[in-house]
């Protein structure tokens, strides 16, 4: 698959890694404007606009996932959302998750990259879905803790800095909410994605959890889950090193700067044209997957 | 939903009083650490990985571009001559990957303080996995 290619076309190196950069960004801007992460956008673009092997398009979107969980947690540091405490318990099943999904992929599915890029449609089509529903409640009516939540004392109190006043939460059918996080694991480490999409509802939706500390909390998830992904891959030689730097850079900067986007009006607008290109990118990783297009 | 009903509705957020008994000072010294470490870390990585790349193609030494893997396991030792700009890359990748469990390591280091067990026994699992996965990673 190296050297790789924009759309077929020979450039020299320096403008085919401009060229990734920028796309990486773009990808990564996307991502970071719909809250999606940058995976999401990016995979199918190293595959179908440059020709990645799907492994390795994976794998640096996963080192990408990790730069972008840093630098948007930084970014929003001040604000205290994240919940270390569910975050760890989630953590403990998506982390598993993750390296089981990134170990079916360089082993069970080394030879068939087919599969993966057919597995990464209904993934899209399910995030498009939650994009576009929006099933997410900012502030969750507040539950009684189940047993899992009493005994690892899964409740907070967060700071509404719009309402000026403190929060309380706790959460509830914690089981469940596992379960969505182990599976969120695998898709990440088998796909290359955050993962977020599924965390921030199994938080927010299922476990009652408000909204700003779900998406906080699915942020330091995510990068830690990714990392172990990533690391199974680097370590087992799959990523080229130098293609990754394009990769990452670009997707880092693109997300930043769509995560500040977020709040503005005319972005919400455009959501319902980015799911549309999100499940286009569906459409043709599926007509790429059963070999209808090279 | 009482306070009682549950016993003890505290801020569990991460770098603030929390229900893990850190007074507030302790809590803000830790955000100011992890923030730093992060901030550190993704500048370190984009630093790292942009001067390799730069240097492999200011000396034409494109490696890095061409053999897939990390220099050990793709047979190429770090002390080869022009290895320079894949271990720079290979540091980097690494920087970047790394980031993000040194926020797992904190939470970690939290609960040891608190002394809670059970969050401690969960946040230990979640690095020994992030552990292990290199060495699938080298096995597989």
């Amino acid at each position: 698959v190296f050297p790789v290619s924009l759309l077929g076309s020979s450039l020299p190196l320096w403008a085919e890694l401009l060229a990734l950069a920028l796309v990486a960004a773009g990808a990564g801007f996307l991502g970071g404007m719909l809250g999606l992460g940058g995976g999401l956008f990016l995979v199918p673009t190293l595959v179908l606009l440059f020709g990645f092997d799907i492994h390795f398009a994976i794998a640096a979107s996963l080192i990408s996932v990790t730069g972008t969980s840093s630098g948007a947690a930084v970014q929003s540091y001040q604000r205290r959302l994240t919940d270390l405490r569910i975050g760890t318990f989630l953590e403990s099943g998506t982390v598993l998750g993750g390296v089981l999904g990134a170990l079916l992929a360089i082993t069970l599915l080394r030879d068939r990259g087919d599969i993966l890029v057919l597995a990464f449609v209904p993934v899209v089509l399910i995030a498009a879905y939650l994009t576009f529903a929006g099933i997410r409640v900012d502030a969750p009516a507040a539950r009684a803790p189940d047993g899992i939540a009493r005994r690892l004392r899964l409740w907070g109190v967060y700071f509404d800095d719009r309402e000026s006043r403190r929060v309380p939460y706790a959460a509830s059918r914690s089981s469940a909410a596992f379960g969505i996080a182990v599976s969120a694991g695998v898709a990440s480490g088998l796909l290359g994605i955050g993962g977020g999409v599924f965390k921030v509802p199994a938080m927010n939706a299922v476990m009652g959890i408000p909204l700003r500390v779900a998406v906080a909390t699915s942020n330091y998830m995510l990068g830690i889950t990714a990392a172990a992904g990533a690391l199974v891959y680097v370590v087992s030689g799959v990523v080229v090193l130098g293609w990754v730097v394009p990769i990452a850079v670009g997707t880092l900067l693109g997300a930043l700067a769509g995560i500040r986007t977020q709040q503005l009006a005319p972005i919400r607008r455009l959501k319902g044209l980015l799911v549309l290109v999100l499940v286009a990118a569906a459409v043709v990783m599926f007509l790429r997957g059963i070999g209808v297009i090279a | 939903m009482s306070r009682g009903a549950f016993d003890l509705p505290t801020d569990a957020t991460e770098g603030s009083a929390s229900s893990m008994s850190s007074p507030e000072f302790e809590g803000q010294r830790v955000q100011r650490v992890a923030r730093a470490v992060l901030l550190i870390g993704v500048s370190l990585a984009g630093v790292l990985m942009a001067g390799g790349v730069a240097l492999a193609v200011a000396e034409g030494d494109l490696a890095v571009f061409g053999s897939a893997g990390v220099p050990w396991h793709s047979g190429m030792t770090l002390a080869e001559p022009g290895a320079t700009p894949s271990l720079l890359v290979l540091l980097g990748v690494f920087v970047m990957i790394g980031t993000p469990v040194s926020r797992a390591a904190l939470a970690v280091a939290r609960f040891h303080r608190s002394r809670d067990r059970l969050l401690l026994a969960l946040g230990a699992l979640v690095l020994l996995v992030v552990v292990l996965s290199t060495l699938f990673g080298l096995a597989v």
